[in-house]
């Protein structure tokens, strides 16, 4: 009896460990590649950039029976929640297809310095959301005559300094809880109207609605505050990503983007699915309102 | 045949003549289980895994005291050395299957040959890098073989042995592997 015992510990063991959240690495097609001396914009000649969708599977998303009931489920519990603390329900299409609480990501990179000479080295995360996606340079507010222009509000996420020596490769990696606070962000400043300076400079892990972040307006001068009430359990998370890699040195990025899914969200086949099988999010470029967009 | 391979089946000719004269140490025959700990390193593509533990499960049944099948699971976790990014990440290798032994002992001593085949997931795609799996791919059918010694103790239920298995999993990229392992075996 105690050896049966102690086979069905073992058996279970074994089991529990295959049921964990496994990791789906979904490589970069591309790495990101600066030369100042031979530039590809010869405007920018210490910046490339690169746009990675995530390859949501568009069947399980939009036909998986379970998901869908789920979701309706989820919905109905969430607005009973606002209509009991007297708030207004959120419609369907403001609950997203891709929810916070369903993906753990993590951006794996390596830094190769092509150069003898040391170099410094930046790299920005911004991206999108199911609604919108986050152009920094879209915050500036019009400086009045005379006056010099404010700069742009900070990334999402990075914007470290990175020493890389001649020759030398470096790595690192945007953790699963940088990425959650990064996605949380995206949503108080584009759904919530707030600041990105001030929604940046903060911790939001433990909010439970973006109307408990202090609201700070984008523009002090014309002021918009949040009508809208959406609990954290209504966050969207990551569909895309904006790397920026800035470097004064001839210098390459390779990045793997890592995810942890509680569902199949992703398609097996990750980006060498058929396009046709892919989700095709489309977010708005969000610019705050009152602000028109750089030209 | 090589000069080596003469010599290993000279060798167990040998020690099966001795096995046929010598009383063997009293020892239950049956339904046994095993439990085993050990290593496991990838022989093709080995810069891309390193070596890593173990652990081995494997329930049957004697149907001779020469011969015994069986079926059995075992996990093993490794960390990927694929070049970066990722770096530092681990990944899992289940496997599970039916095999059969044949064996014989002399004294308190056994020797066992051992093959069979089942089936392996890989539990991550973080090897499809280096082309070990492909996109969406994370199962394999599996063989294997391999042997070990095996020691029986003065109770008549319990064994202690040391065995290696090599094993090739074909949708894996052809990806073979070799397990050594340490068990304990406990016969009803």
């Amino acid at each position: 009896m105690q050896h049966r015992g102690l086979l069905l510990v073992t058996f279970g063991a074994l089991g529990a460990a295959g049921c964990t959240q496994d990791p789906v690495y979904v490589p970069a097609p591309d790495q990101i590649e600066v030369d100042p001396e031979n530039p590809l914009d010869p405007e920018n000649p210490n910046l490339a950039t690169a746009t990675m969708d995530l390859p949501y599977d568009l069947a399980y998303l939009t036909e998986d029976a379970a998901y869908l009931r789920d979701r309706v489920d989820r919905l109905r519990a969430i607005n009973a929640a606002l209509e009991a603390a007297s708030q207004a329900p959120l419609a369907d299409d403001q609950y997203p297809l891709v929810r916070l609480d369903q993906l753990e990501i993590e951006i794996e990179w390596a830094i190769e310095n092509l150069s003898d000479d040391p170099g410094q080295a930046r790299i920005h995360v911004n991206g999108a959301n199911p609604y919108f996606s986050y152009v920094p340079a879209n915050f500036i507010v019009p400086a009045a005559p005379g006056d010099e222009e404010d700069p742009p509000p900070p990334p999402l996420s990075g914007d470290i300094p990175i020493d890389v020596a001649g020759r030398q490769v470096l790595t690192g990696v945007f953790r699963e809880d940088q990425l959650r606070e990064a996605a949380i962000d995206l949503e108080i400043v584009t759904r919530g109207g707030v600041n990105p300076f001030a929604a940046m400079l903060s911790i939001h892990e433990d909010i439970e609605n973006v109307l408990d972040v202090p609201y700070i307006p984008v523009d002090p001068e014309n002021p918009m505050p949040p009508t809208l009430s959406l609990p954290i359990d209504a966050f969207a998370h990551f569909v895309r990503f904006d790397l920026s890699f800035v470097a004064d040195q001839h210098m390459v990025l390779t990045y793997t983007i890592r995810v942890r899914e509680t569902e199949p969200l992703l398609h097996d086949e990750l980006l060498d699915a058929p396009a046709a099988e892919l989700m095709l999010f489309m977010p708005a470029e969000y610019v705050p309102p009152g602000l028109m967009p750089p030209a | 045949m090589g000069l080596r391979s003469v010599v290993a089946v000279g060798c167990l000719v040998c020690l099966a003549g001795v096995a046929s004269t010598a009383e063997a140490r009293p020892a239950s025959k049956g339904i046994f289980t095993e439990a085993g700990v050990g290593a496991t390193a990838f022989i093709r593509k080995r810069k891309s895994a390193s070596i890593g533990p173990t652990l081995t499960l494997r329930g049957g049944y004697d149907v001779f005291s020469w011969f015994s099948l069986a079926a059995f699971a075992g996990a093993s976790s490794h960390e990927a050395t694929v070049p970066a990014p990722p770096e530092g990440e681990w990944f899992q290798l289940y496997r599970g299957g039916a095999d059969a032994r044949l064996g014989f002992r002399v004294k308190s001593v056994a020797a066992f040959a051992e093959g069979g085949i089942g089936g392996a997931y890989i539990s991550s795609n973080v090897l499809q890098k280096v082309g070990l799996t492909d996109p969406g791919e994370h199962f394999s059918i599996a063989f294997h073989a391999g042997g070990g010694l095996e020691y029986q103790i003065l109770n008549r239920h319990y064994a202690f042995g040391l065995a290696g298995d090599w094993s090739l999993m074909p949708q894996l990229d052809a990806q073979t592997n070799l397990e050594i392992r340490a068990y304990i075996r406990y016969t009803y």
